[in-house]
């Protein structure tokens, strides 16, 4: 079996990086995109298992839409993504939820924190997948 | 205390008179005692010592001594024996010698001290060859000594001197039978003078033989003495044959003396003590004593003048006798708080005796039964309650005159039995008798006495009675028994009666009839069985509303009689006037118990007087109209009365202002009105109105106004119609037209507030409609007053919503509204409820309602908080955005560092995490740096700043030399404008601001490109001169829409983070430049560069 496909979209490269170096330990395969425009192409190419989306973007796109866009996509909709923010209010963790996120990172986040949220929902996956 | 004349009783009562003269003499005895031992003991240790000393000396003496004596005896015996050895003495023996030599020899030898009292040479025979001194007898120790050859020491006894005589044996060497004997007698006094002549002072020497008799003495002893004796011990045993001793005494006398000296010391000593130890007991005891004669003093006071005035010990120092104080007093504290509590406690006591005893006085003196109280044994009285007096019509005091007054009242008939009454009370021990007492006025009164025969509580015996006057009881049972008696003779009467009669029970819930006569059923048309058990108010029909039956009411409430007049229907509903007559009946308690009525049938007599009745009684409300005046008005004749009411309103006296002419009216209505009222009446004469009707002023006697309603009527008319009489009245309403005034006042002085507030205001009225609504309102809301007026709540709401913005949360005032109308409390502090509306334009509105409890109206308030809510919005924006851009560098610096912290990177890698923690830790502190500036100078508004007269050159220069380009950068081009005028500006403030611009410059132009500063001048619109430094560039340029935002808060023309910055750099530049009241420009085109231009006022 390949290795389970991760999609970085981030606009800032310092958190890309840290991402990258998070989650490189040989078990994923890691792509990157820095804006929510050639992040959504990522997706319908690369048909990722996880999709790490931040919020505030610059662009047309930013993370809510994007979001939105791969829960609407009937092919991608089983697709995990995982919002990752700087901004914690209650009114954001709603935005998220209405876009559809499975998952809700604010930054900064504990790498620990990253790993354990990717595998949790990669599990829940595998396990939905199996059944 | 009793005197003794017993010295000693005296002494034993002093001693136990005072607890300070027993420890002074224990304390004496005590002292003394030790004093006593401790003076014995020395007395005897020097005694001991004085002793020791003198047998020391006589030891000392003897030894001393005797080691003289024998070390002189034996020098002595020494030196002799050497002569019986020399050659010369040998000689002497010989034939052939002379004597002679020899004689002068020894007589040389002796001396001329005498100590050898006789020194002698015999030959074999005995006989002297030579001698020297006196004696020269030849002893038997003589012969001994010549016939054995051993020397010889004797004692020679003379009466006068003792002596010692010594005997050497003398040989001639050479001649078996020359020998002789040196004869040697020592004179012991003269020795033992030359030896012990020095030794005077206190001792005694004597020299005694084996005899008992003294050989010689020194000194002398007066008197017994002490003594020590020793025998001279040569060493030689010649002269231990002598048994010689030696004693040395000493006179007891002398030790004696001193011992006497001591005495006398010790005795004075021991007086000395004895007198200061009395002293010095008696002062301790009496201290130790004092803070306890004290206690005994304040005891003592406590028993005699009880505990109130007492005053309270001095407490000093922790000892027993303070804490004795301190407990006393605490004791005497409670003492007389005890005290002042029983006082309290029997003062209250008192008071509630006092109280019971006037209560059962008042008690006795209020009731109406008689109490008396006598003695059985002889009658006499020992009490009676007032009401004895009342019962018995006559004084108390004749009672307790004469014990028999009572029995002597009792009427004749009864008498008998009151006396076996009295009997029997002695002998059961009680009495209840009811008998008649005659009083001495005549009047006979029926008497109840109970009594009982009682024992006392010292056992003597006690009628104790109680006496009611039961007369009207008596006679009320007689008059019960005539009242049946003649009950049923009116039964009878009743039958046949004219007039209905009917009885009802009024102790029964309802009042039921329960009894009703022929004659009633006759004018009703019920039948008897059909009405019992009926309230009579049956017969009212449904017309309730008659005064004769709130009259009825009332009477039979008040237990009074009353006739009223009703109308009542019969059985088949044809109304009759029925004059009832209603008798309350009083059982024996005085409450109602039945109600008689008496009903006549009088509907044609009352039809025929109701019409005069109405007509009167219409006329007396009329006048009853206390403050109104009523006027007559006779219009043909023009006269004019009045009621004197009328005089009263006017201020006259009664009476003053009876009858006059309309004239008089007109007089007392101030001309400016005059006219109208006059045209008022004159057009109501002609017929125009229905009724006259006018308010004026009217002027009171003493000139002071009043406002009065007039209203009037034409009442007759001729028959050609013209008016003939007309009546009217009138009314003060000087308070009602000044309330009047005050409230138009009141309204036209809020209708100018709200009219100017800048608040809206909303009026519903009580039945919940719009009212009213001020300008603002309108202003706000773009409805006018003349469309919502008369709206309902909800109507309202729906013409409001056409106009709220439909992205806006619910506004909920409608359901806000209902709630405070429905009574509901305004919740002040909930949370400020809004109304957002997007047309006439954008707005929100805040709003509040009240509800006017007096008249129900209820108000809507709005209040526009549009520019509250959008600084609101923008403030909390801003704190997210902020928020936002502090989260994204911590979340690198977090993450970096946690990695670092949990993995093993290689150093590159590491260095590499190390770098990334570090830039953003440089840019998290920026961004911090510079938002707190921008606080800084927000929150100050330029306050702070240190503004100085200065050229904008130098502040160009200086920035530019402190700016640090990249080594692949060339320096910025300057060029500077001479000759422009200065700035007032704070040139730290305005360095950093061109700094910021500058590195923004340098940033967004990687690529290359020169960077050109220069500084400008202008003449601005206003007319102005302004001061400009314009930063160039030629790096990426900005789109227009980038440009628009570029004064925003933490946004980059650069997002992707390529490029360091905060985000803050240009709102602080703009901040800085506006505060110095300059402005900036930037133009700039995508791709081609961008010029930065921060214009300032000249100064």
């Amino acid at each position: 079996m390949s290795k389970p496909i991760i999609l970085i979209v981030e606009d800032q490269q310092d958190i890309r990086k840290l991402i990258r170096m998070t989650l490189d330990f040989g078990t994923f395969e890691l792509h990157e995109a820095d804006n929510g425009e050639s992040g959504w192409h990522m997706v319908r190419g690369l048909k990722p298992s996880l999709v790490l989306l931040d919020v505030m973007m610059p662009g047309a796109l930013d993370g809510y839409q994007v979001c939105s866009k791969i829960k609407a996509e009937p092919q991608l909709r089983a697709t995990p993504v995982v919002l990752l923010t700087a901004r914690g209010q209650e009114t954001d963790f709603a935005a998220g939820k209405a876009a559809g996120a499975d998952g809700y990172l604010t930054k900064p986040f504990s790498p620990l924190q990253l790993i354990d949220t990717v595998e949790r929902l990669l599990e829940g996956l595998v396990g939905q997948n199996a059944a | 205390m009793a005197r003794h004349a017993f010295p000693l009783a005296r002494l034993a009562d002093w001693y136990g008179g005072s607890l300070a003269n027993r420890i002074q003499v224990q304390a004496q005895a005590m002292i003394m005692v030790v004093a006593l031992l401790f003076g014995t003991a020395c007395y005897l240790i020097v005694d001991r010592m004085l002793t020791r000393s003198i047998e020391n000396e006589l030891e000392v003496g003897l030894r001393l001594n005797r080691q003289r004596l024998e070390d002189s005896l034996e020098r002595r015996l020494g030196e002799l024996e050497a002569l019986s050895r020399r050659n010369l003495v040998q000689q002497a023996l010989s034939p052939r010698t002379s004597p002679a030599a020899l004689l002068a020899f020894l007589v040389e030898y002796r001396g001329g001290d005498g100590e050898i009292s006789a020194l002698a040479l015999h030959d074999a025979q005995g006989r002297p060859l030579a001698a020297s001194g006196q004696g020269g007898e030849v002893s038997a120790s003589l012969l001994d000594t010549l016939e054995d050859g051993q020397p010889r020491l004797r004692l020679l006894r003379h009466l006068d001197r003792p002596g010692l005589q010594i005997l050497f044996p003398v040989r001639l060497p050479g001649s078996a039978d020359g020998h002789g004997v040196l004869r040697a007698e020592i004179d012991l006094g003269v020795l033992c003078r030359r030896l012990f002549d020095d030794q005077g002072g206190l001792l005694v020497l004597q020299l005694q033989g084996p005899g008992e008799e003294p050989l010689f003495r020194q000194g002398l002893l007066g008197g017994p003495g002490l003594h020590r004796e020793a025998a001279l011990l040569g060493r030689s045993a010649l002269l231990q044959e002598a048994g010689l001793q030696l004693q040395v005494s000493r006179s007891a006398a002398q030790l004696l003396r001193e011992l006497e000296h001591l005495n006398q010391a010790v005795l004075l000593l021991a007086t000395l003590f004895s007198l200061l130890t009395y002293f010095l007991a008696r002062h301790v005891a009496q201290r130790l004593i004092k803070p306890l004669t004290g206690l005994a003093q304040l005891a003592q006071e406590v028993t005699t003048a009880g505990p109130e005035r007492l005053r309270r010990l001095p407490v000093d120092g922790p000892d027993e006798v303070g804490l004795m104080a301190h407990a006393f007093n605490g004791m005497v504290g409670a003492l007389q708080d005890a005290y002042a509590h029983l006082e309290q406690r029997v003062r209250s006591r008192t008071a509630e005796l006092e109280a019971a005893k006037a209560r059962l006085a008042h008690v006795l003196d209020a009731s109406d039964d008689g109490i008396y109280s006598l003695d059985a044994e002889n009658g006499r009285v020992l009490y009676l309650s007032p009401a004895m007096a009342r019962i018995g019509g006559c004084d108390l005091h004749y009672f307790f005159e004469y014990p028999n007054a009572w029995s002597g009242l009792v009427l004749a008939d009864d008498r008998l039995a009151y006396t076996q009454a009295l009997q029997g009370l002695r002998d059961n021990g009680s009495m209840s008798l009811r008998y008649r007492l005659c009083r001495p006025d005549g009047s006979v009164r029926w008497i109840c006495d109970r009594a009982r025969l009682l024992s006392g509580p010292e056992g003597e015996a006690r009628i104790d009675g109680r006496v009611i006057d039961v007369s009207e009881q008596v006679a009320s049972e007689a008059a019960r028994t005539r009242a049946e008696e003649s009950l049923r003779l009116r039964e009878q009467a009743l039958q046949c009666s004219a007039n209905g009669v009917v009885i009802a029970d009024m102790r029964q819930p309802g009042a039921p009839i329960i009894y009703a006569n022929p004659a009633f059923e006759r004018i009703t048309g019920y039948t008897a069985a059909e009405v019992i058990g009926r309230n009579c108010r049956f017969l009212q029909g449904e017309d309730h509303d008659q005064p004769g039956i709130a009259c009825l009411a009332r009477a039979i409430r008040g237990g009074e009689e009353c006739t009223v007049t009703l109308r009542n229907y019969r059985k088949d509903g044809s109304l009759f006037w029925n004059q009832l007559s209603v008798s309350p009946i009083r059982g024996e308690d005085g409450r109602i118990t039945h109600c008689v009525g008496v009903q006549q049938d009088i509907s044609e007599q009352m039809e025929s007087t109701r019409a005069l009745a109405e007509s009167e009684h219409r006329l007396t409300l009329t006048f009853d109209a206390i403050n109104d005046g009523v006027w007559d008005y006779f219009v043909p004749s023009g006269r004019f009365y009045t009621s004197p009411s009328w005089a009263r309103l006017l201020g006259y006296p009664m009476g003053e202002h009876g009858a006059g002419s309309l004239e008089t009216l007109w007089a007392c209505i101030p001309e400016s009105d005059r006219d109208r009222v006059r045209n008022a009446l004159e057009d109501h004469l002609r017929g125009e109105t229905d009724t006259y009707q006018c308010q004026h002023p009217l002027r009171q006697k003493d000139g002071s106004e009043i406002w009065v309603a007039n209203r009037g009527r034409v009442v007759e008319w001729d028959a050609a119609g013209k008016p003939v009489r007309m009546v009217g009245t009138i009314t003060d309403v000087t308070d009602r037209y000044r309330a009047e005034q005050q409230l138009m006042e009141w309204n036209l002085r809020m209708e100018s507030i709200f009219t100017l507030s800048p608040d809206g205001f909303v009026y519903f009225d009580r039945n919940r409609r719009v009212e009213y609504v001020n300008a603002a309102f309108e202003r706000m809301t773009g409805l006018l007053c003349g469309t919502v007026t008369g709206l309902t709540i909800c109507e309202l709401e729906a013409a409001f919503n056409e106009h709220l913005d439909p992205g806006a949360p619910p506004a909920g005032y409608r359901e806000a509204l209902e709630r405070v109308a429905a009574g509901e409390e305004w919740e002040p502090d909930a949370h400020l409820p809004l109304i957002h509306l997007a047309s006439p334009q954008r707005r929100v509105l805040s709003y509040q309602a009240r509800l006017d409890q007096s008249d129900g109206s209820l108000v809507l308030y709005l209040r526009d908080v549009t520019r509250e809510s959008e600084v609101d919005r923008m403030k909390s924006e801003f704190l997210s955005t902020a928020a936002h851009e502090l989260r994204t560098p911590m979340a690198s610096i977090m993450g970096f560092s946690e990695l670092l912290l949990r993995r093993n990177y290689n150093p590159d890698v590491a260095r590499e995490c190390l770098e990334t923690i570090h830039r953003q830790s440089k840019r998290l502190t920026n961004l911090l740096n510079e938002l707190l500036d921008l606080a800084r100078i927000e929150a100050r508004a330029g306050k702070d700043f240190k503004l100085k007269l200065q050229g904008v050159n130098d502040i160009v220069t200086d920035t530019v030399s402190a700016l640090i380009v990249d080594d692949d950068r060339p320096a910025p081009h300057v060029h500077l404008l001479e000759g422009l005028p200065q700035v007032n500006v704070d040139g730290a403030k305005l360095q950093q601001a061109v700094m910021n611009v500058l590195s923004n410059a340098y940033k967004y132009s990687p690529s290359g490109g020169v960077v050109e500063v220069a500084t400008l001048g202008r003449s601005s619109r206003s007319g102005h001169n302004e001061v400009g430094v314009q930063i160039t560039d030629h790096g990426l340029g900005m789109t227009p829409e980038q440009v628009g935002r570029v004064f925003e808060r933490f946004y980059r023309a650069d997002p992707s983070g390529n490029i360091p910055g905060t985000g803050l750099g240009m709102s602080l530049v703009k901040e800085i430049i506006e505060q110095h009241r300059g402005h900036v420009e930037i133009s700039s085109e995508f791709g081609k560069g961008t010029t930065v231009c921060l214009w300032l006022p000249a100064a």
